[in-house]
């Protein structure tokens, strides 16, 4: 049985283990061949920003190599932080309110960070 | 099916009221447990709540009642455990804040 | 319902461990079934015999050994946040030298593949987060 599982990033990085444990979750999900997706909502886009210390960013660069390609970001989360879709080290679909919802309410499963 | 959002942090620790109301849809319902019956407390929750539409709004009554703060619940539904289990079981999917 | 829980914090520094005890024993109540419990991140402290509770204080830990004892519910902990947070099974200590191993019973140390596994089978997730 596939269950649908959301991923929803809310923090900036933080110093410590739970971005990399949190990947890891979404990893051994797509490798047990579930059906995962990943939101970065708020704070959270700036884990797709890669600068000096691109640990995280780097993370989430890999994730079409593992066959995860449903990631969104938080259409108003952007601009309020001085981001656009192509500043970010991966391709994401902004996505507006409504359709964060919606894209909620079809999950089984929905983990925090 | 409708979700169910659990807020268990105070308003001071982070984003994670201000972040699930900017996601969460018009009959989803929210419950504040732990720390997160804080968030019922604050002075601006009133206009949160009506700002908030159709959301149904919930809080641990254990936990409101172990910090004191049960006169300024406001709108929001005083539930006990069993009731807490009935609304996980009632919504899909549960999603937790931060 | 088969109801699965993940708990992210840990006693010390979190309400979550509590919290989430609370919702296990009011489902149970309620006559639904714990598929598994899931101790991730800073949760895999519940599992390590070698913290000393304060008298007088709640001893969240040893209420989890007995509820999952009594009701026979299955209190996984991922191997790897384990690890780095010093939570040792007697096979890993061996395995990497280390001078004890603290694992406490009946936490047990499991892949994350369980966490998956608890996502397939159960009916619900409820995440009681750090």
């Amino acid at each position: 049985m596939r269950r649908r599982i959301l991923f929803v990033v809310s923090h900036a990085p933080r110093r410590g283990a739970l971005a990399a444990e949190l990947l890891d979750e979404l990893l051994i999900a797509a490798a047990f061949e579930q059906k995962v997706s990943v939101l970065f909502v708020g704070d959270g886009t700036y884990q797709l920003v890669s600068g000096d210390d691109a640990g995280t960013a780097r993370g989430y660069r890999a994730l079409p190599t593992y066959d995860v390609h449903d990631v969104f970001v938080e259409r108003a989360a952007l601009k309020p932080r001085g981001l656009t879709p192509e500043r970010l080290v991966i391709a994401a679909r902004p996505l507006t309110r409504p359709a964060i919802s919606r894209l909620i309410a079809a999950q089984d499963v929905v983990v925090p960070d | 099916m409708a979700a169910l959002h659990i807020i268990a942090s105070a308003p001071d620790v982070g984003a994670a009221l201000q972040n699930c109301l900017r996601v969460a849809a018009p009959d989803d319902a929210i419950v504040l447990i732990g720390n997160g019956v804080y968030c019922a407390a604050s002075a601006s929750f009133e206009r949160i709540v009506k700002r908030s539409g159709g959301i149904r709004w919930y809080a641990l009554e254990a936990d409101v009642v172990r910090r004191g703060i049960g006169a300024e619940l406001g709108p929001v539904v005083a539930v006990d455990d069993a009731a807490f289990v009935d609304l996980v079981t009632a919504r899909q999917p549960i999603v937790s804040w931060s | 319902m088969n109801i699965s829980i993940a708990v992210h914090g840990d006693a010390a520094n979190s309400e979550s461990p509590a919290l989430a005890l609370r919702f296990a024993r009011a489902a149970v109540a309620k006559g639904h079934r714990i598929h598994r419990v899931f101790f991730y991140h800073a949760g895999v402290a519940l599992a390590n015999a070698s913290i000393v509770q304060p008298q007088g204080e709640d001893d969240v830990a040893a209420q989890w050994a007995a509820f999952a004892d009594e009701h026979h519910v299955e209190l996984a902990v991922c191997i790897a946040a384990a690890l780095r947070r010093g939570v040792l099974s007697q096979e890993d200590a061996e395995r990497y030298d280390r001078a004890a191993s603290n694992l406490k019973p009946p936490f047990r140390i499991v892949g994350l593949g369980q966490w998956v596994d608890a996502a397939v089978e159960s009916d619900r997730v409820v995440t009681f987060t750090t």
